[in-house]
């Protein structure tokens, strides 16, 4: 762990449950305190990420969401496990700086009650393949060593055969992971970028050099891999920029141990731009054109997108990746023009990758 | 500090029970002093009250160290008088009434905020001075609401910082000649920026509109291409606009944004009048028209055609149909 949690605050109820207090005695050095839910309320963006406080909450609602996706732009079908939100590290490209009105990292303790229900669902769908990631309010995997996800997860996951779990993380804490026993229908993922843009943007963050040895070290354990580029963005020679991440790829992945690599262009909420600029005004992320996509988010215009997936595409296949990459929340004349083929919907993209899970686990 | 309710009765019964005195307005400190919170203001009406009938309500006012008066309730009809060459005011003197400043000061803000709205800069000044009495909690609670702003700590700080900008940026908000989003993009920037892009703004008569494209264009330029604000808008190109005298101000306005628009978005603003030229240059039957998704997001474009009746639009569709160059529609991106 390369951040520091100075302070953890025990929610209403939090401290009956189990799990809150196995994160307690794991930061028995820290000062815990009692607190009620902020009755202040925060417009996002408008206040201290207080990234250094650490929440344990036990969050009424439910867990397991579909990504909420939008009409016009076609969307994995991928399910939310909300394990928690906010993240320890700090890009300047988040969007969560903008998503969530409330500060500090906030963990749900009451994720082993709740996945008694959600096994339930799980079970009572059949065949239905559960993509499910922990990774899209917080890092999947920056605190484990507190919380021990990976201590929980695999063992859920073992027992629902039509469940894929991707822990989706840029950090290097893997440890929970190599102690597990599980393997089967877990896959490991690494958010990368171009090391420059990993240096200067993705702030708090491991070097890609050190996330690829991590993901080395998992796929050497048996793990499944996946890899996004997600949010690639547009910089000074970005082709040499990207290329140099996919030979350290080639240095330290097997391609064929790969599931997926899911390929997005950087695209932000109007009001997300005003937070950085504030937060980070030395930032060149927002110099590219963008525009008003179909969905309200800011997006570079398509030639620009087209050319960075076909790019990227390329370069996968070269390196020996021919299945699962897909495009995350793009359209489908992008992907034609782009991949060559399109998923054509929602529901085939969805289709397509359950076909890539079922093919690589056996499901 | 705790405002009880009681307490603040018989404080108000003491200010009633206070006989008011005849002092010379010359020796008002003066300036607005410490207490009062207005700005931005116009005295016309009130002196035409005064001259009418008189000074009904006197102004409270309280010694200060340096023996002469500051105004703790009344400053506008004290400026009025003095405005009307008056020597004298009838007042209240409050200064062991009211022995501390926060309770001069809350006197005078529970007298204005019963009685009218304060414009943006009177409630930033408000809640600098209530800053200095009292913590952040406290405001966000008790003081937001009576303002009509959110209790948000972001609008409670952006309110802090409106003070600090120029006295000219003031007044351009409080007479509504630039919106609240401008002045909280221009407090993120230097003050040189802040003034050049002020000047700009004053000079062109955006609308409020037009102001937050100027700045949010003028400032994703400068960023990159590495410029300050100052060195964008000192290039000769702009300043050629501005000075151009067959251009009337709006146009100016226009053709600034437009040329701001272009640099900002080159590649898209070239994929819009290569579109714009080849449907213009088509002959569409009257009650024809041709839209398209003007970021080009959406790949189609949308034939809209109105007509009185079928045999209208047959003419339509007919005339339609036999149309020269229609294969001359690009898609859109092409060529980029």
């Amino acid at each position: 762990m390369n951040f520091k949690i100075k302070t953890t605050i025990l929610e209403t109820d939090a401290e009956k449950y189990p799990f809150a207090r196995r994160a307690v005695d794991r930061l028995q050095s820290l000062s815990v305190g009692k607190g009620e839910d902020e009755t202040c309320s925060y417009r996002p963006g408008e206040f201290q990420l207080d990234k250094e406080t650490l929440r344990l909450i036990s969050f009424p609602g439910q867990l397991l969401k579909p990504c909420p996706g939008t009409r016009e732009y076609l969307c994995c079908g991928y399910q939310i496990l909300n394990i928690g939100t906010n993240c320890p590290l700090d890009c300047s490209y988040c969007i969560l700086q903008a998503y969530f009105n409330q500060p500090s990292l906030r963990v749900f303790v009451n994720l082993e009650q709740q996945l008694e229900e959600i096994g339930q669902a799980l079970q009572a769908s059949g065949r239905k393949i559960f993509r499910i990631g922990t990774g899209e309010f917080t890092d999947s995997l920056a605190l484990d060593p507190i919380v021990k996800w990976t201590e929980i997860l695999p063992s859920f996951v073992a027992k629902h055969k039509n469940t894929v779990l991707e822990f989706k993380t840029k950090t290097v804490s893997i440890e929970g992971l190599l102690s597990s026993q599980y393997r089967d229908r877990i896959v490991v993922s690494w958010s990368l970028n171009s090391p420059s843009i990993s240096h200067r943007e993705e702030h708090g963050a491991p070097s890609i050099k050190r996330r690829l040895e991590a993901a080395r070290a998992c796929q050497r354990e048996g793990y499944v891999l996946g890899f996004h580029f997600d949010p690639l963005i547009e910089h000074p020679s970005w082709k040499e920029e990207y290329a140099r991440t996919l030979d350290l790829m080639d240095r330290y992945i097997d391609p064929a141990g790969v599931i997926w690599i899911s390929l997005g262009c950087l695209r932000y909420m109007p009001s997300l731009k005003q937070v950085i600029r504030r937060r980070f005004p030395k930032t060149h992320i927002m110099d590219g054109e963008f525009i008003p996509g179909l969905d309200g988010k800011m997006r570079y215009i398509k030639p620009v997108r087209i050319e960075m997936y076909a790019f990227m595409k390329a370069a996968l296949s070269r390196w020996g990746v021919e299945h699962g990459i897909y495009l995350c929340m793009e359209s489908s004349d992008v992907w034609r023009k782009a991949l060559g083929w399109s998923p054509e919907s929602s529901e085939g993209l969805s289709r397509y990758l359950d076909s890539r899970a079922r093919a690589v686990f056996r499901i | 500090m705790d405002i009880k309710i009681g307490e603040g009765r018989m404080k108000d019964s003491s200010l009633q029970q206070q006989a008011p005195i005849w002092i010379d307005l010359d020796e008002m400190a003066e300036g607005p002093g410490p207490y009062t919170m207005s700005y931005g203001f116009n005295l016309d009406v009130l002196c035409e009250s005064i001259r009418k009938v008189g000074l009904l309500n006197p102004p409270l006012v309280a010694r200060n160290e340096k023996g002469s008066f500051d105004i703790v309730a009344g400053y506008r009809r004290i400026l009025a008088l003095k405005f009307q060459g008056e020597p004298k005011v009838l007042c209240k003197e409050v200064t062991s009434v009211l022995p501390s400043p926060l309770e001069r000061f809350l006197v005078n803000f529970y007298e204005n905020v019963a009685t009218r709205k304060f414009n943006d800069i009177e409630k930033a000044m408000i809640l600098e001075r209530l800053r200095g009495y009292m913590q952040k909690e406290e405001i966000l609670a008790s003081f937001m609401p009576l303002l009509s702003l959110p209790s948000h700590e972001g609008t409670l700080e952006f309110y802090l910082k409106l003070v600090n900008l120029e006295e000219s940026v003031q007044n351009a908000i409080t007479q509504e000649e630039m919106s609240m989003k401008a002045a909280k993009a221009l407090l993120e920037l230097d003050r040189g920026s802040q003034q050049v892009l002020f000047r700009w703004i004053g000079v062109l008569k955006f609308n409020f509109n037009q102001q937050m494209k100027f700045l949010e264009h003028i400032r994703d330029i400068g960023m990159r291409e590495h410029m300050t604000i100052p060195e964008v808008l000192c290039e000769a190109s702009l300043l050629k606009i501005l000075e151009n005298s067959r251009l009337n101000n709006p146009q100016k306005a226009k053709a600034i944004l437009d040329a701001l628009r272009i640099r900002r978005h080159p590649r898209l603003s070239m994929a819009q009048q290569m579109v714009e030229n080849k449907i213009s240059s088509i002959s569409l039957p009257s009650g024809a028209a041709i839209h398209y998704d003007p970021y080009f997001e959406d790949p189609n474009y949308r034939l809209e055609i109105s007509f009185k009746d079928g045999k209208d639009l047959r003419k339509s569709i007919s005339l339609l149909h036999s149309l020269d160059g229609l294969e001359a529609i690009p898609e859109p991106w092409t060529g980029q």
